[in-house]
């Protein structure tokens, strides 16, 4: 099954937590799925971008350690975004589990 | 998800040549130096975990995947090289007096020729010079915020300005093609349209990138 149309509203998940980097994202994502979302990189930061040209995040560089990282965190729309998301995931995967209980 | 993709590359820098071929200075720049940063975290992490320097490396190299299927997603988000020289030189035409003379002596033979045309084929005019008084609204408006308001609104509204003429080239050759001039309409179309879906992606690509491009580049500043 292919999730990474679910990626974008992970990431505004994660970010409704407070300002976070893109290799932390992954991690916790990562971490709090079990692992088994494991986004690749290469499709973390182009929607990281994806996202920030919406206005659903925004990006502030910051030094720390002698690396240059990128904070990205979210916006009013974002989190208007996020809460219309929440909303349908629960209304889509209630729906799943209604036929998928059916079948077991 | 893991294992998308296979990856070949042998170090960070190659990954990176792939994954920002084509695309503009300041988003190259901008990629890099999270990439990096994202990379070194990624090692120290393997390494911790008593990995070799070798081994970390080739680690996390497979944990940013596929650098051609990055480089597809980063140009759907980015301006490349070539989209940004665009949009430079659309807006120094846009803004220059001389250009702005120069459009209006084509819409003049543009206007006589297909006048002359439409009206041989005893075609209605009416909608045309419609056309024709929006485009030339539309150039001279484009041509004031070309040169005062250079914001992310300010590009796009720019950018329309050649679009709207060819445009209405586009359908003057359709609306005199249907009136019975078949040799203009298929002389004109191919490359009419060739040129109008180029700058329409291009004028929606920039709407979806937003916050991507509030820099404007300073009147007779290179591409970004």
């Amino acid at each position: 099954m292919n999730f990474r149309g679910g990626l974008p509203t992970l990431i505004l998940q994660n970010l409704s937590r407070g300002p976070n980097h893109g290799y932390r994202i992954a991690q916790e994502i990562k971490q709090k799925s079990k692992g088994v979302l494991d986004f690749k990189e290469g499709t973390l930061y182009p929607a990281l971008h994806g996202l920030e040209g919406k206005g659903f995040i925004a990006s502030q560089t910051r030094v720390e350690n002698g690396r240059t990282r990128c904070y990205y965190e979210l916006t009013e729309k974002g989190k208007k975004t996020l809460a219309r998301d929440r909303q349908e995931w629960r209304r889509v995967s209630g729906a799943f589990n209604l036929i998928l209980k059916e079948a077991m | 998800m893991s294992g998308l993709g296979t990856n070949h590359v042998q170090s960070l820098a190659e990954w990176l040549e792939i994954a920002t071929a084509d695309l503009c200075v300041a988003a190259k720049e901008r990629i890099r130096l999270e990439i990096e940063a994202h990379f070194a975290d990624s090692m120290e992490i393997h390494q911790a975990n008593s990995c070799s320097e070798a081994d970390a490396q080739t680690a996390a190299l497979a944990e940013l995947g596929d650098a051609s299927a990055a480089a597809k997603r980063f140009r759907n988000r980015h301006l490349t090289e070539k989209e940004a020289k665009r949009v430079v030189q659309m807006l120094k035409c846009a803004g220059g007096s001389d250009w702005l003379l120069i459009s209006y002596s084509l819409y003049g033979l543009f206007y006589f020729y297909f006048f002359e045309v439409l009206k041989w084929y005893q075609a209605p005019l009416v909608f045309p010079i419609v056309a024709l008084f929006l485009c030339l609204v539309f150039h001279t408006i484009g041509f004031f915020v070309a040169r005062h308001k250079r914001s992310e609104s300010g590009i796009r509204f720019v950018l329309l300005t050649p679009i709207l003429p060819v445009g209405w080239l586009t359908l003057f050759s359709i609306w005199v093609g249907i009136w019975g001039h078949w040799t203009l309409l298929f002389a004109m179309m191919p490359g009419l349209t060739i040129i109008l879906v180029r700058d329409l992606r291009l004028w929606f690509k920039l709407g979806r990138l937003d916050t991507l491009w509030p820099k404007m580049p300073s009147r007779g500043a290179p591409a970004p």
